[in-house]
């Protein structure tokens, strides 16, 4: 998902350099053509930006702004039941980022330690579990 | 999906717990032994993390669990040499591992000890406290346990942790009314936790069966379960647990509806009329077998159930339609 | 009072709010500069420069709706509002921040941009 986003925003980046430098060079050789013009003592009026560098650089400005709104992190829901049951419906995967890695602040059900108790935590049972788990999935 | 170690174990099975500790190997390798708390040091040394450390506990306690006490050493060693032998994670961390390690009841009582130890120096190292708790209780001595948890939630009201195994220790010993009491203390501290007020939901509804149909407050109670559950699922859209448990309390309410109910005003909290329940359990089964059907299908978008949860969940719905077949017969 | 108690029964969730107004913050500071550097080659002046700021701010939003709003709100039959389109409450507390936060959060950076470019290209 990244590479696309950043592959559009590249591609938009090279053709406004390209509209940049072209109206540059234009402007340049305007004002050179002007200064000969005085010498020669003709009118000639300053053209305006030729109109194949305007069309690029507007499509070079909605290239990269679509490369950019790609690029951008998935939102949340900012009410309480749609992201709870968010949480819940999806887990992990509904809070990826767009490299599809879970979010490293993602927890899960922030309520969820005060059923699991981790500061309270039984370890004799949990090895005695574990050991009586080995046993019978060993047995199989 | 492999399981994060950025997250506490104590929740995963059994063979996720394995996994995570068949990891340990490779994080104790690829992470510096020692990491310099000194501004100056940190310039010569690697950098640190909060996830490190994060990584470094959660792997601690999935090694004590999986018996790789090695493992688990290291790890307290390397978070010791970071924060100190006096940090009292640490000291609560050291403790977890000793009473891991004990054989017999003699060095349990030992470790008892040096617990006792540590709190008469200073009575408010809460992560000792909650150890000394909990050690208690695993050895079987529950009132001890709920009269030292009663103390540290006197000087510490604020900790919900604290009332959730109050509840929790309350309820193992079939005390009901004191359960709800430090459950309900739980959803003043935290009062937008779905899972807590369906947890709150469920030890209502059992504290209604144990007092029978017959009881004066068994209305009260079923009253307040339904509630509670309303609550859970009115803040999480599509919560499994609290579905599933407002579909049996309005079932078996419902099936009690026959008998002359006889209300009675003095609690406060009435239950509503037949036909709200009616629509609540028409709701709650809709739901559920929408989150069944989607689950089992592995829809995008609805992964997250626990299988186990899913399971029940089916089982409740196919036993309420051979109920209902039976009755149509 | 009322809207208190309406916090109080459908809560907010501070962490997500914060998440996406960063979120499209970040997006139309970006952009904002960009469109500095569009306008400064264009050349435009004075109130044609606003107008293609405001133009451009208001495409920008619109992209951002559709490709990260419209989908998921659209789906789940929109949050609490049911606006039909163009609804975006199930993302963020107010329809005016959402559209029009953009004009006075980048206008900085656009104006920067665009002087610089302009003096860049018609010097």
């Amino acid at each position: 998902m990244t590479w696309i986003s950043k592959a559009i925003t590249l591609f938009g980046a090279v053709l406004l350099g390209h509209a940049c430098y072209s109206a540059q060079e234009h402007s340049a050789l305007q004002s050179f053509k002007a200064a000969t013009a005085t010498l020669t003592s003709s009118s000639l009026a300053v053209a305006s930006l030729p109109v194949d560098i305007a069309i690029e650089t507007v499509i070079a400005i909605i290239v990269i702004l679509f490369g950019l709104v790609l690029g951008t992190r998935p939102l949340r829901p900012i009410q309480w039941r749609v992201w709870a049951g968010k949480i819940e419906r999806e887990g992990e995967e509904g809070f990826m980022d767009n490299d599809g890695e879970v979010n490293k602040d993602f927890v899960g059900n922030p309520f969820k330690f005060l059923e699991t108790r981790p500061g309270f935590v039984d370890i004799r049972k949990q090895r005695k579990e574990f050991a009586s788990w080995v046993k019978t999935s060993s047995a199989q | 999906m492999a399981p994060s170690l950025l997250h506490p174990p104590s929740q995963l099975s059994p063979a996720a717990a394995l996994e995570l500790s068949q990891q340990a190997p490779a994080l104790l390798q690829s992470s510096p032994s020692t990491v310099s708390s000194s501004p100056l040091g940190a310039i010569f040394s690697a950098s640190e993390s909060p996830e490190l450390w994060i990584k470094y506990e959660n792997l601690l306690l999935s090694c004590l669990r999986t018996g790789d006490d090695l493992a688990a050493q290291q790890c307290l060693e390397r978070l010791a040499a970071r924060f100190g032998e006096d940090n009292e994670r640490i000291m609560a961390f050291r403790g977890l591992v000793k009473e891991a390690d004990a054989q017999h009841p003699g060095k349990l009582e030992a470790v008892l000890k040096d617990y006792e130890e540590i709190l008469k120096e200073n009575d408010t190292n809460i992560p000792i406290t909650k150890r000394r708790v909990a050690l208690l209780r695993s050895m079987g001595r529950v009132s001890e346990a709920v009269s030292a948890l009663v103390q540290l939630l006197d000087f510490s009201p604020t900790d919900a942790e604290g009332w959730s195994e109050l509840a929790d220790l309350y309820l193992s010993q079939g005390m009901y009314p004191q359960a709800i009491y430090a459950l309900e203390e739980v959803v003043i501290l935290a009062p937008n936790a779905w899972n807590i007020h369906a947890r709150l939901g469920e030890m209502q509804y059992m504290a209604a069966t144990a007092s029978g149909a017959g009881g004066s407050s068994y209305q009260k109670h079923m009253a307040e379960s339904l509630k509670r559950f309303s609550r859970s699922i009115e803040l999480c859209d599509d919560y499994l647990r609290g579905y599933y448990g407002l579909k049996l309390v309005t079932a078996r309410l419902l099936k009690e509806s026959g008998k002359p109910a006889k209300q009675n005003d003095e609690g406060g909290l009435r239950l509503p009329d037949t036909s709200t329940i009616e629509r609540l359990n028409e709701l709650a089964t809709a739901k559920l077998s929408e989150i069944v059907r989607h689950s089992t299908a592995g829809d995008r978008g609805w992964r997250g159930y626990d299988e186990v949860e899913v399971a029940a969940a089916r089982e409740l719905l196919s036993e309420d339609a051979s109920a209902a077949s039976r009755i149509e017969r | 009072m009322s809207v208190e108690r309406e916090f109080q029964i459908a809560p907010i969730v501070q962490e997500a709010v914060v998440h996406n107004s960063r979120t499209l913050l970040n997006l139309q500071s970006l952009t904002a500069s960009l469109f500095g550097v569009g306008a400064g080659i264009l050349g435009l002046e004075s109130y044609s420069g606003f107008l293609f700021y405001l133009v451009c701010s208001l495409l920008t939003a619109m992209l951002f709706y559709v490709v990260r709003v419209a989908p998921t709100s659209l789906a789940s039959g929109t949050g609490t509002g049911g606006g039909g389109a163009f609804d975006t409450s199930r993302y963020f507390r107010s329809q005016v921040e959402f559209w029009t936060g953009g004009l006075m959060n980048g206008l900085a950076g656009f104006i920067l941009t665009w002087t610089l470019f302009y003096g860049l290209v018609r010097a």
